[in-house]
């Protein structure tokens, strides 16, 4: 008997032995090793090349022999930076800790100037600015009957479908406020987007019927254009009210992933006009990732289409009325895309023009 | 029209799983009947050997698994880390068959369930891990003599392994994937006694076939109900049919000591390992170690 339980713990003891032969060793901690992983999970990963016409062995062939084992880790930052700048896709970047840190696309949003805070905050808000939903509503009347809402973020709050809670349940709070309004403005600009229950939450409070608004594929293959099959998004009614008479929803460049999904969930209903500046164009959702040395970074994974099939990746989404802020406009104080859209509403809501 | 084409596109889904879970059934039933009929007569003069195996078996295992992953979701590191999974167990030996329900798990928050990394830059790279399995195997004894057995037989297993990596928690939030398998496994068996007091067992499953459910790879840890989208897209879209790929053994010793009647102790160990190329590359492996107490019954 003494043999069985020999055998048995010798069987026992290889099994236990062969199991990091059977996860396979690490990769390397090298300049070398690093670019192959960064590439590679890219030329695996990354969803936008067809899209987006980038030679991605190019970039290969291009870099490569950039890197040797004495590469530095400032001059490996400085050469993933220059990769991934051919994607310009603002949900890409590398964090290398105290080396630094690189994105793919700061250079395509432009000025800032379309919007400021604090100019409407003393120039177009009528008495008190409120603030409600840990700051990241702020809302006041900009008008005659017309409320303007400032939605910072769609970060945070917790949830999926119609439980979603947190701070941004405090927006039916804000809609009760202008329960009597005939107009209301929602600024997504700067909004540099979060999650999208977020954003299906607040759309809700708009919506009248249910409809598509975000069709997503996800790269699931080794050919770049290897997607798995549709996931369609839908906005519908939810919460205590929704308001439904006109809405003009405002955004700029940095209106950013989520909240480029609000602006299209938003603009699938006849009462909502769409005015200021093409958004962000980064709709995409990303993964993050990690190399051997610690670095992180981020891949989109996912082709983002709206509801009619079209592709806003990079050039953004882009308004029923274009409206920026000249120059001008900002030495002499003035806000031209919101004071668009106080004309537009007033027009809409049979007000007079002031 | 567009409404007529949908409803046939879900008929033909629903018509495809239908037919393989039937397909299935059959294969089990014709094994379960063949190994019936020809499983093994105890020998004559075994009536010991018989009395014993007659009996049903009511076990609660608790213990520590080892386990290992490496999944090309989003680190080329590998992940180590360990859980205390919980087994229920209820079978019965007979002289001709043994047959037994096993359920067994772990999660974060109530057995463990934590990876992590070789990594070592500060910023913690881990990954919360879940497991949950279920068997029903029956098997049949060709050979009976002399207090060994030998027993082989179907056995219908599933598993579901979910795990959400933290990469950079200051920046970015987790990655969570999962991966189901559903399988037809070939159970072999053997059984020795121990000189009256006990008995050890021993045992192997391989699958014969099966199917492996998993998401386009992950999803962000902020959109969970996209798994369950991704879900149900990876049953119906069947991009994510991994057999091709698909390898797995799982092994087992149990050592069995009954002081008592009614009284069952098992010390047991099941070591397992399962890796597959599509759609990404994945290994994962696990040692399990665990001590069971129950109650034995005629």
């Amino acid at each position: 008997m003494s043999g069985w339980f020999r055998g048995v713990l010798l069987a026992l003891l290889l099994m236990m032995g062969g199991c990091g032969a059977f996860l396979g060793p690490d990769p390397a901690n090298t300049p070398e090793s690093n670019f192959e992983i960064f590439w590679e999970s890219f030329d695996r990963h990354y969803a936008h090349f067809v899209h987006k016409d980038v030679d991605w062995d190019e970039v290969y062939r291009r870099y490569r022999p950039r890197v040797d084992s004495l590469t530095t880790d400032e001059e490996l930052l400085e050469i993933f930076g220059e990769m991934i700048r051919y994607l310009e896709d603002g949900h890409v970047y590398v964090s290398a800790g105290e080396v630094g840190r690189v994105q793919s696309d700061l250079h395509l949003r432009g000025s800032r100037r379309n919007y400021d805070r604090n100019l409407i905050s003393r120039r177009y808000i009528m008495g008190t600015e409120l603030s409600a939903g840990e700051g990241n509503f702020r809302y006041g009347w900009a008008g005659h009957s017309l409320g303007y809402v400032h939605l910072a973020t769609l970060s945070g709050a917790e949830g999926i479908g119609e439980d979603v809670h947190g701070w941004i349940e405090d927006l039916d709070e804000v809609l009760a406020y202008f329960k009597d309004a005939e107009g209301l403005v929602i600024d997504l600009r700067n909004n540099s987007g979060g999650r999208a229950f977020n954003t299906t939450f607040v759309a809700s409070r708009f919506a009248t019927d249910t409809r598509d608004f975000v069709v997503t594929r996800t790269r699931n293959g080794a050919r770049h254009d290897a997607f798995s099959s549709p996931t369609v998004w839908k906005v519908s009614p939810a919460g205590p009210r929704q308001f439904t008479k006109p809405v003009v929803v405002l955004t700029n460049r940095y209106s950013f992933s989520a909240a480029e999904w609000l602006t299209l969930a938003l603009r699938q209903y006849d009462h909502v006009t769409h005015i200021g500046t093409n958004s962000g164009g980064g709709l995409a959702m990303f993964l993050p990732r990690e190399l051997p040395n610690g670095w992180h970074y981020t891949i989109s994974v996912q082709e983002t289409r709206d509801a009619d099939g079209i592709f806003y990746e990079r050039v953004g989404v882009p308004p029923h009325i274009y409206v920026e802020n000249s120059p001008d406009d900002v030495s002499q104080n003035r806000d031209a895309i919101l004071e668009q859209a106080l004309i537009h509403l007033r027009k809409q809501a049979g007000l007079p023009a002031r | 029209m567009a409404s007529l084409k949908g409803r046939c596109a879900s008929l033909r889904v629903h018509s495809t799983w239908t037919g393989r879970g039937l397909a299935l059934l059959i294969a089990l039933g014709y094994w379960c009947v063949a190994g019936w009929a020809h499983s093994a007569e105890p020998q004559a003069g075994a009536n010991e050997d018989r009395r014993v195996e007659e009996r049903g078996e009511l076990l609660l295992f608790s213990g520590i698994e080892q386990m290992g992953n490496r999944d090309a979701t989003g680190s080329p590191l590998a992940y180590r880390g360990q859980a205390y999974p919980l087994m229920l167990r209820w079978g019965r030996s007979a002289p001709r068959w043994s047959r037994a329900l096993e359920l067994g798990g772990f999660t974060p928050g109530l057995n463990g369930g934590r990876l992590s990394s070789a990594i070592d830059d500060g910023q913690g790279h881990w990954a919360n891990a879940s497991f949950v399995d279920a068997s029903f195997q029956w098997r049949f004894a060709l050979f009976n003599r002399g207090g060994r057995r030998l027993e082989l037989g179907p056995r219908l297993s599933h598993w579901t392994m979910y795990r959400s990596y933290q990469y950079d928690p200051a920046q970015i939030g987790s990655v969570e994937v999962w991966e189901a398998f559903v399988s037809l496994d070939a159970s072999a068996g053997l059984r020795q006694a121990l000189g009256g007091w006990g008995e050890l067992h021993l045992g192997i499953n391989v699958p014969l076939g099966g199917y492996l459910m998993r998401p386009s790879y992950a999803v962000r840890g902020d959109e969970r109900v996209r798994l369950v989208q991704e879900r149900w897209r990876a049953v119906t879209d069947g991009r994510f049919a991994s057999w091709g790929s698909f390898r797995m053994v799982q092994t087992r010793a149990e050592l069995w000591w009954t002081p008592g009647k009614y009284l069952g102790v098992v010390a047991a160990y099941r070591g397992g390992a399962f890796s597959y190329d599509l759609p990404l590359d994945t290994r994962t492996y696990s040692h399990r170690f665990s001590l069971g107490l129950g109650l034995l019954y005629r």
